[in-house]
């Protein structure tokens, strides 16, 4: 997959360029508007990344201009979050917005979600070593042993398995389970990932859910 | 001064001499005119009175050829000085006396028979003067002959009286609207000394010493609502400065705190070769004291932004309990670590934005699990009015000292300073609810009794009839 990052400081095109790299992305850099324009419209890549305040032609102009030849998915990159420049944004043709600061590991989930064209069907059905999980049953087992969840510990367990692999950020952990759109400073969602581990990892040698330091955590058999 | 609009004081005493102006003329013209008039009657009486007297000396006449041989008896009658005049002739033309040879007037139309009483008319003499004519019959005594009676006086005295009268009375207007706008200007510019007092008491605020107020009851009562709404928007400016100083003292303290961390830590690590273990400990704990920087970037964004009114509000009518439950469900892991439980005492419904409502409810459980010692319980409630919808959360605790209470809602206050490093945002959580409750036209109220229950209470008001 490649991807094409747009933006002007030096150092957040760089750690994007290595951290998107080492996540198995091709990765290309412009570190200016119509550098980047150029880039987007004479190479084929599978998404950009952009920043909005660029120098020579700002994030807008360039998603203008893109739209009318191509219709690669942009990911906006901003500081200013002011609800105007949200709708702005998607207005224009941008297919999703991330507010700086963000988590690393979020933009990764963003990037990939775009990446994942159109309506894919979800399966019902996971498998990740020893532990299954049953959807439409809202059944847990592991090495074959039943395994009693609350519904949120459910929520928690089926959203990583559906993102086996993939850091998840404690931000977005606490969105997309409890539907909590802000940052608190509780110590819920490690709270809660300790109890899922209680019941689905302490009993058991091979350990499938990984804290990764400063990002989130992680499900996946490193068996 | 470039100002628009001149001085009051100004404009008063200008419009002061127009009306005195305007008043002394109309005065002025109507007494020349009565005097005007007074002096033609006096005139005409004087001319009227020769006539009779003329009269009453043909009657004592023998006849016309003795007024020519004595002219004298007659001329006599009337005072030449007093610039009268006068010529008796026969009707056929023939002068039997006149005083005026060199003066010369014409009859204008014919004489006035002598029962009749005479009156006059202005003719214009041959020297060009204006004369007063009036003619009139006689008829002399013994013979009973007629005669033609002509007295005239010249208009030149009482033109002179009338000119002399028409230059005072100017003078006396001019004068007197120089008089009244003077005096009017002096009596406005007194007037307004109040108002110029108010506005050199405006001018002493500065933002310095925001607390100075006008004093509205030495102003005067047209003045007093502006002193008094002036003191309102200095009451109101003041309020908004002290919580921006405060606001951005406390700012720069809470951001010198992480950074602080953030920069000495980092000095000390780097000060000698370590292992990765150690370098990974740094960063991760770099990251925790970012991640408190970000969040409360954020938090300061939404206050401010709510401050605008930026913040878009969707807002809808909501099952109370539902959101109380998604609170409850969220917080369920961390009250049961601390053995605290969570219970939900609500129905009916409310109108708020959900995520809004969840932000307000989570700051205010959040805080309420890390002051509920182990064993006790927090609970959740709503309960519906006519007005709207109160949601409560009540703990039992150490509570709140009275005198912090009044407070807990302010930015960046925290009742307990030594918490200050522990919870970083906690300074901004119970702003936010604030702010929430704001923008949701509501309001966030705190009782609390030490060692006993501590309830806050968010009130939503109900949709808008």
């Amino acid at each position: 997959m490649r991807l094409l990052v747009v933006e002007d400081e030096q150092k957040a095109g760089e750690y994007l360029q290595k951290g998107l790299t080492e996540s198995g992305f091709v990765v290309d850099w412009a570190n200016n508007g119509p550098e980047g324009l150029h880039a987007a419209t004479t190479s084929h890549y599978d998404l950009i990344v952009l920043d909005v305040m660029l120098p020579g032609m700002d994030g807008w102009q360039i998603v203008t201009e893109l739209r009318k030849t191509v219709d690669t998915p942009v990911l906006f990159l901003t500081a200013r979050d002011a609800l105007n420049d949200r709708i702005k944004g998607l207005e224009l043709g941008a297919d999703d917005y991330l507010v700086k600061p963000f988590a690393f590991a979020e933009l990764l989930v963003r990037i990939r979600t775009l990446l994942r064209r159109g309506p894919i069907k979800e399966p019902e059905l996971f498998q990740i070593a020893d532990l299954e999980l049953d959807v439409p049953k809202r059944r847990v087992t592991r090495a074959g042993r039943r395994i009693d969840l609350t519904a949120k510990e459910f929520a928690l367990l089926h959203l990583m398995s559906k993102r086996v692999g993939q850091v998840l950020s404690r931000p977005l952990i606490a969105s997309q389970v409890w539907d909590m759109n802000f940052d608190s400073d509780t110590n819920v969602v490690d709270v809660a990932v300790r109890r899922l581990r209680a019941k689905i990892d302490d009993p058991y040698t091979v350990k499938l859910i990984h804290t990764i330091r400063s990002m989130g955590y992680v499900l996946e058999d490193r068996g | 001064m470039n100002r628009h609009g001149h001085s009051l004081t100004a404009q008063l005493g200008a419009l002061f001499a127009v009306v005195a102006v305007m008043v002394f003329s109309a005065v002025g013209f109507y007494l020349y005119h009565a005097l005007a008039v007074q002096l033609q009657e006096r005139d005409e009486a004087e001319l009227v009175e020769r006539v009779l007297q003329l009269r009453h000396l043909l009657a004592e006449t023998s006849d016309a050829g003795s007024i020519q041989r004595e002219p004298h008896r007659f001329l006599d009658a009337v005072d030449v000085s007093h610039g009268l005049y006068l010529v008796i002739q026969t009707p056929g033309g023939q002068v039997l006396a006149q005083n005026t040879a060199e003066r010369g007037f014409t009859l204008a139309g014919g004489a006035v028979a002598a029962d009749v009483t005479p009156s006059t008319r202005h003719v214009v003499a041959a020297d060009g003067g204006a004369l007063q004519v009036l003619n009139a019959m006689g008829r002399v005594g013994a013979s009973g002959e007629v005669v033609h009676i002509s007295v005239a006086r010249t208009a030149h005295e009482r033109q002179e009286v009338l000119r002399a009268y028409r230059l005072k009375v100017w003078i006396a207007a001019i004068a007197g609207a120089m008089l009244t706008a003077a005096i009017g200007y002096f009596l406005v510019h007194r007037g307004l000394a109040r108002v110029r007092a108010l506005a050199a008491q405006a001018q002493e605020v500065t933002a310095r010493n925001l607390d100075k107020r006008l004093n509205a009851d030495a102003a005067p009562a047209e003045l007093r609502q502006l002193a008094d709404s002036f003191n309102r928007v200095l009451d109101r400016l003041q309020n908004s400065f002290n919580n921006l100083s405060q606001f951005a003292d406390d700012l720069a303290h809470d951001l010198r705190t992480p950074l602080n961390n953030l920069m000495v830590q980092t000095e000390v690590v780097f000060s000698q070769p370590r292992d990765i273990e150690e370098y990974q400990n740094l960063l991760s704990s770099n990251h925790e004291e970012f991640g408190r920087l970000a969040r409360m970037v954020e938090s300061m964004l939404f206050l401010a932004r709510a401050d605008h009114d930026q913040v878009a509000l969707s807002t809808e009518r909501l099952d109370a309990a539902e959101e109380l439950g998604m609170v409850a469900e969220y917080f369920e892991g961390l009250a049961s670590d601390a053995d605290i439980s969570l219970t939900i005492e609500a129905q009916g419904e409310v109108w708020a934005d959900g995520h809004l409502l969840r932000r307000a409810v989570s700051n205010l459980v959040a805080n309420a699990v890390r002051y509920t010692p182990r064993g006790c319980g927090i609970v959740l409630a709503a309960v519906g009015s006519g007005a709207g919808t109160t949601i409560f959360v009540t703990n039992s605790g150490p509570g709140i000292d009275p005198a912090h209470l009044p407070r807990v809602f302010d930015r960046f206050y925290r009742s307990d300073q030594s918490r200050s490093s522990q919870s970083s945002s906690a300074g901004l959580g119970l702003a936010i609810v604030k702010s929430i409750m704001a923008l949701h036209g509501g309001h966030a109220s705190v009782t609390s009794e030490l060692n006993g229950k501590t309830c806050f209470a968010l009130f939503f008001p109900g949709p808008a009839m």
